[in-house]
């Protein structure tokens, strides 16, 4: 997101870590390694808190559909509120992205992050089946 | 013509019948093996004996004709050597005569660059083919150093080597991080994914790119990677894939 479209105009800025982020993009596929981190980072977040899958990747594998170590839909291990689809999307599409975003937040339906602590177990099941060696802390809010 | 290096050659041929001449690599290959016995062995040992044992049977081998020259062998074989362009060739010997071949490719002929290690699973063989690519600066050749090793992991699930481990059949070779610091980085990445062991290698037993990986090695052939995806990730319903090819002929030709 370079000058040329200016994200700025709809409010959109970079931060420099996830503790003072509110919207967390997943910018493409993500393997059980990067997974790990996106979950740590994820709920280090403070609310409120969004998530943006960019990508097919992020949707249902993209080509990375069968891979070994790839995983399929990062919204079985974090849940997503806007997704985006394209491999890859552009720039307008991420953009668009981010208006529904706004959208969804002012029609109150930008609840998605309150899914996580009311599923939390379902969501540490399936984040433990594919991350074998666990040794991040075991949030219980 | 490279000059600073104490052998030279002016192309990969003679590159190659200098290794012969030297005993760094299987002169004959198949046809007079028995009579001539293992060449594995011949490789290893001095250059003169090797050279006086082959050499007859490496001249009166041609007019036979029938048996395989050395380029249609199976790539596994040890002596097969094939020049696939002007600066490239490949030679296959055994692993334990790799480590002396290398050594001297890299002091004496001028490869002083390895290009990359890397394995081929030839599971019908029971074999893992390592391939050490060098090259050369002066000359802009590289060689194909190809060593057979078998296939079988040689320790078991808790890192310790089971006694009746055979050398023959291990998915095992020597380690050459001492020649190039950065080998040890492929050989980490090799143990990973296709579960060969090197062993005094740095660091070689720590997880590389997969983190708490429990299965078989996924590089091996015997390893199904799409039925590990959908048994383990959650594949998203109703994706449907079509053949390109398939799809174009519909497309263009409807009707037949």
């Amino acid at each position: 997101m370079t000058s040329r479209f200016d994200a700025s105009r709809f409010g959109v800025a970079g931060r420099a870590t996830p503790r003072q982020s509110s919207v967390f993009i997943i910018g493409g596929y993500a393997s059980v390694k990067t997974l790990k981190r996106i979950v740590r980072s994820y709920e280090q977040m403070q609310n409120p808190k969004f998530v943006i899958a960019l990508g097919s990747c992020t949707i249902n594998g993209g080509m990375y559909w069968d891979s070994y170590n790839t995983i399929n839909r990062i919204d079985q291990y974090i849940p997503v509120d806007v997704y985006i689809t394209g491999c890859m999307p552009r720039p307008e599409a991420i953009l668009a992205g981010f208006v529904k975003l706004q959208e969804l937040i002012k029609s109150g339906r930008g609840e998605k992050a309150n899914e996580y602590s009311e599923h939390f177990d379902w969501y540490k099941a399936n984040q433990k089946k594919v991350i074998k060696d666990w040794d991040m802390p075991d949030y219980n809010w | 013509m490279n000059t600073s290096y104490q052998y030279s050659y002016t192309n990969i041929e003679e590159l190659l019948d200098i290794l012969i001449e030297k005993g760094l690599i299987a002169p004959a290959v198949d046809q007079q093996a028995p009579a001539a016995g293992d060449p594995a062995p011949a490789a290893s040992e001095q250059a003169s004996p090797a050279t006086e044992q082959h050499g007859p049977a490496a001249e009166a081998a041609p007019p036979a004709g029938e048996a395989r020259g050395p380029e249609q062998q199976h790539p596994t074989a040890i002596g097969r050597r094939q020049v696939q362009s002007s600066d490239l060739a490949f030679v296959t010997v055994a692993p334990e005569a790799a480590r002396h071949l290398i050594l001297d490719l890299r002091d004496r002929f001028g490869f002083t660059h390895l290009v990359l290690l890397t394995a081929v699973d030839y599971i019908e063989e029971e074999k893992f083919l390592l391939t050490y690519l060098l090259h050369n600066y002066e000359m802009h050749h590289d060689i194909g150093v190809q060593v057979p090793i078998g296939r079988e992991a040689d320790r078991d699930s808790a890192g310790d080597r089971p006694a009746e481990a055979n050398p023959d059949t291990a998915a095992s070779m020597e380690s050459i991080h001492d020649l190039w610091a950065q080998a040890g980085t492929y050989q980490r990445e090799l143990k990973e994914m296709f579960g060969i062991d090197f062993p005094g290698s740095p660091r070689v037993d720590e997880p590389f790119i997969l983190e708490g990986w429990d299965e078989v090695p996924p590089m091996r052939r015997e390893f199904d990677t799409k039925q590990y995806s959908e048994t383990t990730y959650f594949p998203r319903p109703g994706r449907s894939t079509n053949d390109p090819a398939d799809y174009m002929r519909q497309k263009l030709y409807p009707k037949e």
